[in-house]
């Protein structure tokens, strides 16, 4: 069983990352997923923020939206230098995301594994099951 | 669709067939030996070659190469080509998020033996000098946007004239170091913004710089001919356009994504979203990848002459050659003939080396007589290897592009810790610089295929042909 009712995991790729996330709601589900992305290469344990970069996201679909969220992380490390710690979400009423990453700066954060490349479109999942909210993502590393 | 062991028909020892079935418009072919074949079934791999098989305009079959493993849309050690003329598409995820990753030779005029003593100081300066890693830099920044534009149309030419390197760096870059037809106008502003501060940088996950000893000659007349004498100092980058090409790939998925509809195409995995290499959208694409192919070289550039500094700094000689420059994943427009007749094909290479044969008029000077070189990079603390493409080479002049991974990087890191690694190569005589002692692991050798067996395949399939062996004396990773 997984639980509590948000978290997330990395699940075997040969090469890759697949990232599966949930939570009790779309914008819970999306936020474990951004918390995963971060883990699966930044220890960020005790890291302090040190500012806010805000989120305003709109796409075609739900997991559309999920690649872009995704994706501002890997921009953010390659333009601004920063990693994300944490997000906070709402949805919006034009179906899309706003919010802000909490950010620290790059040299702050411990790398522990190989820094994301891009979000796949390849096996990629978000669902509402009973209960909860699902999604799965292939990110390549 | 699901592919078993069962659906592959063994043609010859390192050639098995996966028939046409449902959508697939030709058959898979995979490169492997027998010893190889059960990691390419027990992942996805196998069911990816038969994806790609129902590309419009597709010919002759999806190949795979004995490093192949499971990708995203296409395998990674993926080759298909396409007809232009017979509605033939251009798919990103052909060639993959980092585009033109591929792999550089350089040559020291020195042998290990030589170098021994001045190796502790050299690996040192090499990663002062080499950014790596998370939020690293890079050795170079270009002047804004109009600079960074010269970078895409130029590549590793460009960098030369800015005092990057010396020309003879160009005589042996694939394509003299710069891809034409490439269009700025092309990549978007998030490719171009993640673009300026990464021009010489090598990234992190299986990238990396090792310092390396020729250790074993197979052909020695070639290797002569290439400069690998047995015991010379050699240095391998391997890296490529960094989140310029990624955010180009990204882009252009969705574009295709969003178009396939009215060109009437649907794919079996959206990763494989394609246009026709003649709609604007195939067109952009091409131009795109093209300018982000330059990019990947003039990195790979920058970090030559950061490595020409460590050598200078360390040893007091910093006359570096560059022995070749090959790309692994790209499209090219090529001709080949397909049942006798010439036809101009988009081939997609997705973790595959272009090989051509001795003779081929796309290769002049020397490599004429010898055949293009292929730098096959194995795993960390493992051999690396060097092969020239044969006459008569498979899968259009393609050959592998190293070990091929076979176990996650979750499942290497519960095998072994950053440290425990480090330990181990350093006992093995190897020096080690990591970005990131935590992300070694990932690396870990017994995390990929045996290169040996892989360039070995390679060799009896006739893909190419082994040159030399070339052994780590020290890794910089990011």
């Amino acid at each position: 069983m997984e639980s509590p009712a948000s978290g997330h995991r990395l699940l075997p790729h040969t090469a890759d990352l697949i990232l599966e996330a949930w939570g009790p709601s779309r914008h819970a589900c999306l936020r474990e997923a951004v918390r995963g992305l971060v883990e699966a290469f930044a220890d960020v344990d005790g890291v302090a923020a040190s500012g806010t970069v805000p989120v305003a996201l709109q796409a075609d679909s739900g997991e559309e939206l999920l690649v872009a969220l995704l994706e501002e992380i890997l921009y953010l490390l390659d333009t601004e230098d920063v990693v994300p710690l944490d997000v906070t979400l709402t949805e919006a009423a034009d179906g899309g995301l706003r919010g802000a990453f909490l950010v620290a700066p790059a040299g702050a954060v411990s790398q522990q594994g190989a820094v994301p490349k891009a979000i796949a479109h390849h096996g990629l999942e978000l669902d509402e099951e009973p209960g909860r909210w699902r999604c799965r993502v292939t990110v390549d590393v | 669709m699901a592919i078993t062991v069962e659906s592959l028909v063994q043609e010859t020892p390192e050639r098995w067939r996966i028939e046409r079935r449902g959508d697939m418009r030709v058959p898979g072919i995979v490169f492997a030996s027998r010893r190889l074949l059960p990691d390419l079934v027990s992942d996805r791999s196998i069911e990816q070659v038969a994806n790609v098989a129902t590309l419009p305009g597709i010919v002759v079959a999806s190949y795979a190469m004995p490093d192949v493993h499971w990708g995203y849309g296409f395998p990674i050690g993926g080759v298909a080509a396409t007809d232009i003329e017979r509605g033939g598409v251009v798919s990103p995820g052909g060639v993959g998020f980092d585009i033109s990753c591929g792999v550089r030779l350089l040559l020291a005029p020195m042998t290990a033996g030589e170098l021994a003593p001045a190796l502790p100081r050299l690996m040192d300066e090499l990663a002062a000098r080499i950014p790596r890693g998370l939020g690293r830099g890079a050795v170079w920044h270009p002047m804004g946007a109009a600079e960074l534009r010269e970078v895409l149309l130029g590549g590793s030419r460009y960098a030369v004239e800015r005092g990057f390197g010396v020309p003879d760096d160009l005589v042996r870059c694939e394509d003299q170091g710069i891809v034409g037809d490439a269009d700025p106008d092309a990549v978007g502003e998030r490719a171009l913004q993640r673009g300026l501060r990464q021009v010489g940088s090598l990234g992190s996950g299986n990238h990396f710089l090792e310092v390396q000893v020729v250790d074993a000659v197979s052909d020695p007349a070639v290797a002569a001919r290439l400069g690998l004498e047995p015991g010379r100092v050699c240095v391998m980058i391997h890296c490529g356009s960094r989140g310029l090409g990624h955010q180009i790939c990204t882009d252009h998925v969705k574009v295709m994504g969003s178009a396939m509809a009215q060109y009437g195409i649907t794919v079996p995995d959206r990763q494989l979203a394609c246009a026709p290499v003649t709609a604007p959208e195939g067109r952009a694409y091409l131009g795109a990848m093209a300018a982000a192919a330059n990019y990947g070289r003039a990195n790979r550039q920058l970090l030559t002459e950061a490595t020409r500094d460590a050598f200078a700094a360390a040893t007091g000689d910093r006359r570096i050659d560059l022995l070749y420059d090959v790309s692994h994943n790209l499209a090219k427009i090529e001709r080949h003939t397909i049942d006798g007749a010439p036809r101009q094909l988009c081939v997609h290479r997705k973790g595959a080396t272009l090989a051509l044969p001795p003779g081929h008029p796309d290769l002049s000077g020397d490599l004429a007589e010898v055949g293009q070189p292929v730098l096959v990079p194995g795993s960390m603390g493992t051999a690396s290897h060097v092969l020239v493409g044969v006459a008569g080479g498979g899968a259009f002049y393609s050959t592998c592009h190293g070990a091929g991974r076979v176990l996650s990087r979750h499942a290497a890191r519960r095998k072994i810790g950053g440290r425990a690694l480090r330990a181990e190569l350093e006992a093995a005589g190897i020096a080690v610089r990591p970005g990131a002692l935590a992300g070694l692991a990932e690396e870990a050798p017994f995390a990929y295929k045996d290169v040996d067996e892989v360039v070995d395949t390679c060799e009896r399939a006739g893909l190419g042909r082994k040159v030399a062996r070339l052994r780590p004396l020290g890794v910089v990773k990011g």
